[in-house]
């Protein structure tokens, strides 16, 4: 945790999670709206990093892990869906959003 | 029912009472609970006994409304305190939560339907420039205004002025101890640290023991000064003792032992007496023997009863005499005597004085 | 210049134990010696003033000369509640306006049972509309002009949304109307009762406009909300509604709130039912005649 490790982009042995007890969610067409609990804050997410909280409020994922889930989704029109999901949790991570652990 | 103009005092100990009030006292209550921010408090106390909903609706929005602050209070200490925690780790030093973080984390009844205004923990000596210097770089700013606040608080009290975060507006005091080293009564730090023990749930958390936590109580409220929530100090002073008396055996035989071993008797003695006589709560008749003489001479006593029954009803216009300004002013001034030597306090109070005037 | 008859009986309350108003959901008692206070009461509160004294006061309010030399020399006028000064004097002109913006401060300090946005809000037909007030924005000439072609007026400064159900309580008081705006309500709606104007305050012109008959005796009435549109006033404008998406304004609606940062989760709740259940649209706008046809219109097509 803290803001150190977050500088890497996503090493493909974390295992990401988010925790439903303090995160809630809505969504409307392609926005989505997120207030965390513990920080108090809000934050307005695009449609992937929405499909990328969503999915792992239901269970920890690893990088490679989420990839697969949301191939269809967020892959399919990606030179480089990987790196993408990456720099999405790298932002999700520094606000705190989400966690990771090595695995 | 019949009440005194100060009533408020008498809702503390027994909360349920508030139910017999009508509407023209309600009005009053309200406000005096308001100004002594202990309203979270009674609405806290009543909403557990499932009886809130008996409270009239209008101040019962103001009820809730105060319990709606602490409650949010409550997450953003409990969340600001992790944090702190995991940014202090890699030092490995212990981090004992005071006040009103630790009544949070021990889930003690005080912290229900609490306002908080900082954040107080108690760190090593040797470890304090570290400390500063780590939370620097996590975004906390020292909040002294100018050159003689820093002087007031690194060298002359030997603290670290209250530090406060640039973003989010948190303020943060950082302990060594819980009287500075220039105060009359001399609490040994050390065995505050030996005694600390570890918050159930979180390793690289502690509090002080349940002896050290009321002495603390104790010593702030009646040696620190700042009397302007006295009597909210003296109702966590009240479930402190009445829960760790329920929760620890031999508690009360503890407790004065340790307060002379700490000296910090006379506080303890102003707690005893004036928990009793501010909110009636009966103590143990061996304690108060135990302290019998740990209290002022006996023609200081009645002084000091004049002054701290004064300073400690609620700082409500229907709560003061003619005299509760210089009350307030007097202890004032003692706090600080007790803090410092008396050649550096007179020039501190004319510029305390100063700024007053000029933030009105 | 208004001539109105006070009823001494105000003047005689407000000097003595205080007078009692029913503002919306709050009843606020009132003491102050001055005379301007006492003529903006017999202006605007007259229908709002309890007979009698009330038991329980929400806030106790005190508007009234320093006792040192400010009393005289340059005048100035305190604002106390609760024997509390939480502001520095103002000039004794601005008496009445401090009454108002100071009550703000109350609101906005201890209604917590609401989420509270900074925004106008207005109602036709049982739904609302609320229109967040950026300065600037013309918030509150629009929601005057609204007020003056049929709508009703909730509020001008608070949409008080419920945390219980969602719906937006009403707050009946008089609209300010600052600088142009004054003399452009004037024109729009020549029999609008508008107080006098208080002149150099931090504002500028400041003026009052007396909310219609009808809407103090409605004030019980919630609304359900139906719209959010964030108003911009631009000089030959044509009136455009610009639809936004529901994310975008609710993360607004937060900054422009009064106390979402101390609600938590049901803060956040409530705010996204709002959007949930509102078109949102940005409604930029030149002509005020335009503006209010057009909105007027869309809610009884869509109603």
């Amino acid at each position: 945790m803290g803001t150190d490790a977050c500088r890497a982009t996503g090493d493909m042995s974390y295992v990401y999670s988010c925790n439903p007890c303090f995160i809630r969610v809505r969504s409307w067409s392609d926005e989505t709206v997120v207030y965390d609990v513990r920080t108090g804050e809000t934050h307005l997410l695009g449609a992937d990093a929405a499909l990328l909280i969503t999915a792992l409020l239901q269970r920890p994922a690893t990088v490679q892990e989420l990839t697969e889930e949301l191939r269809t989704e967020i892959g399919a029109d990606e030179a480089a869906p990987v790196a993408r999901l990456q720099s999405i949790l790298h932002v999700l991570t520094s606000r705190e959003l989400i966690q990771h652990r090595s695995s | 029912m019949n009440l005194p103009p100060c009533a408020l005092p008498m809702f503390l100990p027994t909360p349920e009472r508030l139910l017999q009030l009508d509407l023209a006292q309600w009005d009053m209550v309200i406000r005096q609970a308001q100004r002594a921010r202990v309203a979270g408090r009674l609405a806290a106390a009543l909403q557990e006994r499932g009886r809130l909903d008996e409270v009239p609706p209008q101040p019962r929005r103001h009820l809730e409304s105060a319990l709606t602050i602490a409650n949010r209070q409550r997450e953003a200490v409990t969340w600001e305190v992790r944090r702190l925690v995991a940014q202090l780790e890699p030092l490995g030093i212990p981090v004992i939560l005071l006040k009103g973080a630790a009544y949070i984390f021990e889930e003690l009844p005080c912290a229900r339907g609490r306002l908080f205004s900082d954040i107080d923990i108690l760190v090593p000596h040797s470890a304090l420039d570290d400390v500063e210097r780590r939370l620097q770089r996590y975004g906390w700013i020292a909040e002294a205004r100018d050159a003689y606040d820093q002087r007031y608080y690194r060298q002359w009290m030997h603290e670290l002025p209250p530090l406060q975060h640039g973003r989010r507006g948190t303020l943060l005091d950082i302990h060594h101890t819980i009287l500075p080293p220039t105060a009359r009564l001399k609490p040994d730090a050390r065995k505050l640290l030996q005694a600390a023990r570890p918050v159930a749930g979180h390793e690289e958390l502690y509090v002080l023991a349940p002896e050290d936590m009321v002495l603390h109580s104790a010593t702030h409220l009646f040696h620190d000064g700042e009397l302007e929530h006295g009597l909210r100090d003296l109702a966590d002073l009240m479930d402190l003792t009445d829960h760790f008396a329920t929760t620890h055996p031999g508690f009360w035989d503890e407790l004065p032992r340790r307060a002379r071993e700490m000296d910090l008797d006379r506080p303890l003695y102003y707690a005893v007496r004036y928990l009793r006589r501010v909110l009636g709560r009966p103590i143990p008749a061996e304690v108060e023997r135990k302290l019998q003489d740990s209290g002022p001479p006996p023609p200081l006593r009645r002084g000091m009863d004049a002054l701290f029954q004064r300073a400690l009803r609620p700082a409500h216009r229907s709560c003061g005499d003619g005299f509760t300004a210089s009350a307030r002013w007097l202890l004032y001034v003692r706090s600080h005597w007790l803090r410092m030597p008396l050649h550096l306090l007179l020039p501190h109070l004319v510029r305390k004085a100063g700024r007053r005037t000029q933030r009105t | 210049m208004i001539s109105i008859d006070v009823d001494p009986e105000i003047p005689r309350s407000l000097r003595g134990a205080g007078l009692f108003l029913n503002i919306g959901p709050f009843t606020v008692r009132l003491v102050s010696p001055m005379a301007e206070v006492a003529d903006a009461m017999a202006l605007f509160y007259d229908e709002q003033c309890r007979p009698g004294d009330a038991d329980f006061a929400d806030f106790h309010i005190r508007v009234c000369r320093p006792r040192n030399a400010r009393r005289w020399y340059r005048p100035q006028v305190n604002f106390y509640v609760d024997d509390l000064a939480p502001f520095k004097p103002l000039p004794a002109a601005q008496a009445y306006p401090f009454f108002e913006w100071g009550l703000n401060w109350c609101i906005a300090q201890h209604a917590h049972h609401y989420l509270m946005i900074h925004a106008a809000v207005v109602e036709t037909g049982g739904r609302a509309l609320v229109l967040p007030g950026a300065p600037g924005s013309g918030k509150s000439t629009l929601c005057a002009a609204l007020v003056c072609r049929g709508w009703r007026l909730l509020s001008d400064e608070f949409a008080l949304v419920s945390l219980a159900d969602g719906t937006l309580s009403a707050l009946p008081r008089p609209v300010s109307l600052k600088n142009e705006s004054i003399a452009v309500i004037r024109s729009f709606a020549p029999d609008a009762v508008i107080g006098p104007a208080a002149l150099d305050t931090a504002k500028g012109t400041v003026a009052h406009l007396k909310p219609p008959p009808g809407t103090v005796q409605r004030a019980r009435e919630a609304a359900r909300p139906a719209w959010v549109m964030f108003p911009r006033y631009e000089q030959g404008a044509r009136t455009r509604l610009a639809r936004l998406g529901k994310g975008q304004t609710l993360m607004q609606l937060v900054e422009d709130s009064f106390n979402y940062n101390l609600l938590g989760a049901a803060g956040f709740e409530a705010g996204a039912d709002l959007v949930d259940g509102s078109a949102c649209f940005e409604l930029s706008y030149g002509d005020l005649t335009d503006v209010v046809e057009r909105l007027t219109a869309l809610a009884t097509t869509e109603g």
